[in-house]
């Protein structure tokens, strides 16, 4: 048996890679690892392959064109059926840049004063935005083998996290409505509203991200 | 050769119903599932376009997924039917059942007037 870095194999993988552009890199992968999987089970099959032998493998597979061809269509298809995992991202990188500095921003002059509310904040600051990066990865972008542990940590983290993120939401404009009649004379900037409509709001995001 | 985009045409209509029918039974993987439509004969013009639509299945929830450990090499992926996969076979059956006997009637006997 031959492994998978055959010179055969490598140029014909080599000639689906050009073929894919324009693929998802997801549906990229999954076809490259299916190919690979087949030619290895393939020539298990055979006691000692000779080299023309291994070849039929790949001839029988179809041209490396042609089977991208049915990968392009499938990708044309999810593209047309919503926004795409490559445009989902870019809602990533503007989460991150716009949360973080505003987090901090909001612990530093932010009227809230218990060690506990502080902790909270700083929490849903870091936690808000990778709950967020994570609602739009693909279960597919920790293939081949982890989609099923991408599942069970999304599956693990959303739930919790929301229930806590909506706590600390609730808290914190509660805490705005209250500090309003009791210290209107204050000197600090109260961000605590705008710090709880922000965890809202990434909330909203996260809930729209997995209803699309 | 007209005759032979209507083969592919036809291969097209069936090959993914036939591909979830072999799968009614047990889950299988990409390669054993290759070589048992080869066994049938006819269904497949190049192997390789079985990967793509096994995706596209999995997509539309018609097939899902699981790695198993196999005696010979790495773990290989296993696909199985979901519960709307096997509807999907079953409202094929009926559908095929007739739509076979519609064209057969007509290839075999003509319109009859």
């Amino acid at each position: 048996m031959k492994s998978h870095t055959d010179p055969i194999l490598q140029a014909y993988l080599d000639r689906l890679e050009v073929a894919l552009a324009g693929v998802e890199s997801a549906d990229r992968v999954e076809l490259v690892d299916r190919v690979r999987e087949h030619y290895d089970a393939a020539s298990r099959e055979l006691p000692d392959p000779t080299d023309a032998q291994l070849a039929d493998i790949l001839h029988k597979l179809g041209a490396p064109e042609v089977v991208a061809r049915e990968m392009l269509a499938i990708s044309a298809v999810r593209a047309a059926d919503g926004p795409t995992l490559s445009s989902k991202t870019l809602w990533i990188p503007l989460a991150l840049a716009l949360a973080w500095p505003l987090g901090l921003m909001g612990l530093v002059v932010s009227t809230v004063s218990s060690g506990r509310e502080r902790l909270l904040l700083a929490g849903v600051t870091v936690v808000g935005p990778l709950l967020l990066t994570g609602t739009f990865l693909s279960p597919t972008a920790f293939s081949p083998s982890g989609q099923g542990v991408a599942r069970l940590i999304m599956g693990v983290l959303w739930s919790p996290a929301t229930i806590s993120g909506l706590a600390a939401g609730l808290v914190l404009l509660r805490r705005h409505s209250q500090s309003v009649g009791e210290t209107p004379s204050s000197t600090k900037l109260n961000v605590a509203p705008i710090m709880g409509a922000m965890v809202l709001v990434w909330l909203t995001l996260v809930f729209l991200a997995r209803a699309l | 050769m007209k005759e032979a985009e209507a083969d592919a045409q036809l291969r097209r209509g069936v090959l993914e119903y036939c591909v979830l029918a072999l799968l009614e039974d047990q889950p299988r993987y990409g390669f054993e599932l290759v070589g048992l439509l080869e066994q049938a004969g006819g269904l497949l013009g190049n192997q390789g376009t079985v990967y793509p639509l096994l995706s596209r299945m999995f997509r539309e929830g018609r097939v899902r997924t699981e790695w198993r450990e196999s005696r010979l090499g790495p773990p290989r992926k296993y696909y199985g039917l979901t519960d709307q996969g096997r509807h999907a076979v079953r409202d094929f059956r009926l559908a095929w059942t007739r739509f076979s006997a519609a064209v057969n009637s007509i290839l075999e006997k003509g319109v009859v007037e």
